[in-house]
């Protein structure tokens, strides 16, 4: 309800669900995002020529990796990654182990070319899921929303 | 005469050679459920051929089972194909960074205003249209060859006299980056006007797609061994 005491502290530029809201852990100057894929795509590029800060690796070797241990962002793809720390279930298993070092502090993105029912699976271990044939703006859209997300 | 319907575990159709029209009573359907929770349906206007349950039941996991490795098989081609599609898109985005930069209500002025972001990027168009002819080679050999392993596609070699050295140039020209950054220098011990002179029978696609996959390979391995020999020169 919006009262005369509200009107009071909009005039005097104190509204109070700013007192409530949260400002962003991380922007795009101070994030970093690292791609883990056996494979290259552009997109690693163009999000480099758009200013943000990223990172592309083959595989990870270990979890206290450099490269992984500055990132905030993650994206993981499905197959071909994980090799050394998950042979077995390879980017589903790299996920895991990352979420059980780094828990919330990464936004961990299982990104493949693998149909969503496929996906599906890894969902639940990923903080989201995203197809390997997306343009660099659904990129930079998902990157935007994961690091408001960042805690 | 029998018919099959293949349902997921959503009850959602993923397969059925059941014609739409199919209407009467002395149309019957069998519903077999499977361990996986899809199901898979038989219709018949023949009673004997519905009548042994255990029959069915076997029938309709021999269905399944030849369904699911046709569909492995197109998620397979579905992959790869969009893997190229997203590559050729992100690296159009390169060039083009944002539609709404280039934008125009009307073609010449939208096509004026990508002209001009290409000449201010010479070398990275040229980078670009490079890697949009490697990659289009790449999806026309995977194209290829899921039409002759996975389609039943019979080989029509289409055999003309052809240039060697002009298809392998064509082949040769997609790889050069990977060449550059593995320090291979290919060298023809043959010139054009001899290879324009003795030309060889052959089929251009299969050839385009066995050298494309041979290339491909070739560099995958050198690629292991450099990375086996650093490796092994590691101190112990």
């Amino acid at each position: 309800m919006f009262t005369i005491f509200n009107l009071e502290l909009y005039i005097t530029g104190l509204n109070i669900k700013n007192w409530f809201s949260r400002k962003p852990k991380f922007t795009k100057e101070t994030a970093h995002i690292l791609f883990v894929d056996d494979d290259e795509f552009p997109v690693v590029t163009n999000l480099k020529n758009a200013g943000w800060s990223v990172g592309w690796v083959k595989d990870i070797q270990n979890l206290q990796d450099e490269e992984l241990a500055r990132s905030q962002i993650v994206f993981i793809d499905y197959k071909g990654v994980g090799l050394v720390l998950s042979e077995d279930e390879q980017g589903i298993g790299l996920i895991r182990a990352i979420k059980n070092t780094y828990g919330n502090k990464k936004r961990v993105i299982l990104y493949s070319a693998y149909g969503r029912f496929k996906l599906d699976m890894g969902f639940r271990e990923a903080d989201n899921q995203m197809s390997k044939n997306s343009n660099t703006y659904e990129f930079i859209s998902m990157i935007e929303s994961e690091i408001k997300k960042l805690k | 005469m029998i018919y099959f319907e293949k349902r997921s575990s959503r009850g959602e159709t993923t397969a059925s050679n059941i014609p739409k029209n199919l209407l009467g009573p002395e149309w019957r359907r069998k519903e077999i459920n499977l361990p996986d929770a899809t199901s898979v349906s038989f219709v018949t206007n023949d009673p004997d051929l519905i009548k042994s349950s255990r029959v069915l039941k076997k029938l309709a996991l021999a269905f399944n089972s030849i369904h699911e490795q046709f569909t492995d098989q197109l998620k397979a081609h579905s992959h790869t194909i969009k893997k190229l599609q997203g590559q050729l898109a992100q690296k159009l985005d390169g060039i083009i960074e944002s539609p709404m930069l280039s934008y125009a209500d009307d073609y010449p002025t939208h096509r004026s205003k990508v002209a001009v972001m290409i000449q201010n990027k010479n070398e990275l168009a040229a980078d670009t249209l490079l890697y949009l002819r490697k990659r289009i080679i790449e999806m026309d050999a995977h194209i290829q060859g899921f039409e002759v392993l996975h389609m039943g596609e019979e080989i029509r070699l289409d055999i003309q006299q052809h240039n060697i050295r002009r298809i392998l140039i064509n082949i040769l020209h997609a790889f050069n980056d990977d060449f550059t950054t593995q320090q291979i220098h290919p060298h023809f011990m043959f010139d054009d006007a001899s290879a324009e002179v003795s030309k060889l029978a052959l089929d251009y696609k299969t050839i385009n797609a066995a050298f494309y996959n041979f290339l491909t390979t070739q560099l995958n391995m050198q690629n292991l061994v450099q990375r086996l020999d650093s490796f092994l020169a590691q101190p112990t």
